[in-house]
């Protein structure tokens, strides 16, 4: 058996933990640093610049600009947002991210993130995502996450490098967070981190299904982000909402990246077998419909048989393709090398596509989130706890993220300045969360984590992924429950191990809650999000609000609804008193 | 397509690498393991970790690694179909 360096755990104390150093981690600290709180953010990367699921780059950032046109505010944008969130998340909050997203954009302006297009240097904004005006803005992010970290280090927040969190602590009440435990999974140092306040910022839930390669990390999203703040969060009793939906991405056939948004945004046509532009039967918008109307349309392309798919940027104009093959690039670094490799020249050539593996994150639209429930100063059920970006209610890329971050980042403070004295952890839930950590180096014998991720991915895949039936998420749902009495028998061998066995344990707890909440849903709702075979139509009248999960005191699911605000006519056209 | 060798997704040149360390910091899978202060090469400790992102290529100071990509991802046989859920029967 594997010993821990020490008997001792580091004990650390701050008043704001930050659980995750992406967009929305860093956004968080920022803004508690400016109120002069300290900060101490964890991340499983070794450095702050290079933590979270965009430090590879990105190529878009979304917001209003406030720059003239009518389309231009956040009031404009947020009339619009009902349409996205189709019902299932807070319109109070997502409200509040709309109106912080031209701020937060001011604000990374400011710390020198250059948004323009390097080509003109002027903003080069663009339509996607059915959105009512050019909020997209396309530039070249990849140094986007360099520069953040680097800035949050600079200004004042610590970091705790390669460090997973693995449980959250409460007081004796139970319902007020206290901090957090963890280790460092090269060294194996355990730390026990007393906070005020505590911020999970740990992204969206991937490896839970398969993909066209058969390579778990070779997913469109962040491998390594595996709903471990999800699962800690749930452990303690947070609500969970829209654990049903998920989310694909059309991607090149054997590499699942990002790209949709260039691809669609950019004037790509999508072609089938046949040759035909096949988008226009499934919306008005063709291709340029939300990314989940997209994804459902070449679903239902392949399964009339009309395979293999292809994106087609043939006809576009020679500056065109060379802005779309260098924005690629941006997006994912080694997706031109990956073409090169291939023999494929998309300039010239139709590049095949197929459908990614799946997330749990928001079933492909903005400002809904599949996570933590949070209120409109990103503080969850529980006091203390905070969420924001792709583990929380309302979500939508780099930019909600960090307009929530920045929510969350202000609400800890304030719940830091309300709390004189710290929340003391309780013994109670202190040995608890120890004990979960220690288990898999304890077993003398036992499985490894990728067999138990393996079976999750394949119950999921056949039966609680694209195409869903109650006889089909009930037998995922049991075996689901069954296999969380194989992870007692897991074992890990090296601290890289244990960080992976407990990312299985948290992948296999979402997929549980995702059956679940799927079989619970009886309608079909946004697209591919959530496409129920046995009832393929959408049921406003009975399902239009969010399905919530919580842990009941004796270990089972609690599940709950919410509803979101009544949305008010719109002015008739021309009228008006 | 399936080979019981483990493939490399990270080559790293040893003529040009400094062993600097740098590789192993970016990278986010914990995937490249390099001793510190130490002439040996970076070790590709959990290949089948790798994301593929090219983080580890894009930082190199030396211009040393290069992602290869496996034939799993090269030329996939697998149908779009298998991945769109089956009747329970």
């Amino acid at each position: 058996m594997l010993d821990w360096p020490s008997r001792e755990l580091t004990r650390l104390r701050t008043e704001v933990l930050v659980i995750g150093g992406g967009v929305a981690g860093c956004l968080a600290a920022i803004q508690a640093r400016d109120a002069g709180a300290d900060v101490l953010i964890a991340d499983k990367a070794r450095l702050l610049e290079r933590a979270g699921s965009v430090a590879g780059g990105v190529d878009q950032f979304m917001t209003p600009l406030n720059d003239g046109p009518d389309w231009d505010t956040p009031q404009h944008l947020m009339q619009f947002v009902p349409m996205l969130t189709d019902g299932l998340s807070d319109l109070d909050v997502a409200e509040r991210a709309v109106h912080e997203l031209p701020r937060v954009f001011q604000r990374l302006t400011d710390i020198g993130i250059d948004f323009t297009d390097p080509t003109t240097g002027e903003f080069f904004r663009t339509r996607a995502f059915g959105l009512p005006g050019e909020y997209h803005l396309n530039f070249d992010g990849s140094l986007f996450k360099h520069r953040l970290g680097r800035y949050t280090v600079g200004h004042g927040a610590k970091f705790l490098p390669r460090t997973m969190i693995t449980d959250l602590l409460t007081d004796a009440s139970g319902r007020r967070v206290a901090g957090a435990v963890g280790f460092n999974c090269r060294t194996g140092e355990r730390y026990l981190i007393r906070a005020k306040a505590v911020v999970v910022c740990t992204g969206d839930i991937n490896r839970i299904s398969r993909n066209i390669s058969g390579l778990p990390f070779d997913s469109w999203h962040y491998p390594y982000n595996t709903g471990d703040g999800h699962a800690m969060a749930y452990r303690r009793g947070a609500r969970l909402v829209n654990m049903e939906l998920v989310e694909a991405t059309l991607t090149p056939l054997g590499f699942s990246t990002q790209g949709t948004n260039s691809y669609a945004g950019q004037g790509a046509h999508f072609l089938n077998r046949h040759g035909e532009r096949f988008m226009f039967r499934y919306d008005p918008k063709g291709e340029k419909a939300q990314r989940t109307t997209l994804v459902n349309g070449v679903i239902e392309e392949v399964l009339a048989g009309n395979e293999p798919i292809y994106v087609d940027i043939r006809h576009l104009p020679e500056d065109t393709k060379d802005d779309f093959v260098r924005t690629l690039g941006v997006d994912r670094y080694t997706l031109p090398s990956y073409f090169r490799q291939r023999g494929l020249d998309i300039r010239h050539e139709l590049l095949p596509i197929g459908i990614s593996e799946m997330s749990i994150r928001r079933g492909g639209s903005y400002f809904r989130g599949s996570g933590l429930v949070v209120d409109t100063s990103a503080e969850s059920n529980l006091s203390g706890l905070f969420g924001a970006g792709d583990c929380s209610m309302v979500s939508g890329g780099i930019s909600t993220a960090a307009a929530m971050g920045a929510i969350a980042g202000r609400g800890a403070v304030d719940r830091v300045r309300a709390t004189p004295t710290g929340p003391e952890p309780d013994d109670d839930s202190l040995a608890d969360s120890l004990g979960r950590m220690a288990e898999p180096l304890e077993a003398e014998t036992g499985g490894n984590w990728s067999d138990l991720e393996n079976k999750v991915r394949d119950l999921v895949t056949d039966y609680v992924g694209m195409r869903r039936t109650e006889r089909g998420l009930r037998l995922a749902h049991e075996a689901l429950l069954e296999l969380r009495d194989d992870e007692a028998g897991l074992r890990a061998t090296s601290f890289h191990e244990l960080m992976r066995t407990l990312e299985a344990k948290s992948i296999r707890l979402a997929a549980e809650l995702m059956a679940l909440a799927a079989a619970h849903r009886t309608e079909s709702r946004g697209g591919a999000a959530h496409r129920r075979l046995d009832h393929p139509t959408t049921d406003d009248g009975s399902w239009r609000k969010a399905i919530v999960l919580s842990r009941d005191p004796v270990g089972g699911v609690d599940v709950d609804y919410l509803t979101e605000r009544p949305t008010p006519e719109p002015a008739p056209a021309g009228g008006g008193a | 397509m399936t080979s019981d060798a483990v493939h490399n997704p990270i080559k790293i040149n040893p003529d040009t690498c400094i062993t600097c360390m740098i590789c192993d910091y970016v990278c986010p899978g914990d995937v490249i393991h390099q001793k510190p202060r130490s002439q040996e090469l970076p070790v590709i400790a959990y290949p089948d970790e790798c994301w593929y992102c090219g983080l580890c290529e894009q930082a190199c100071p030396a211009d040393a690694i290069t992602v290869i990509f496996p034939d799993e991802m090269l030329d996939p046989d697998t149908p779009v179909t298998s991945l769109l859920g089956r009747d329970p029967g």
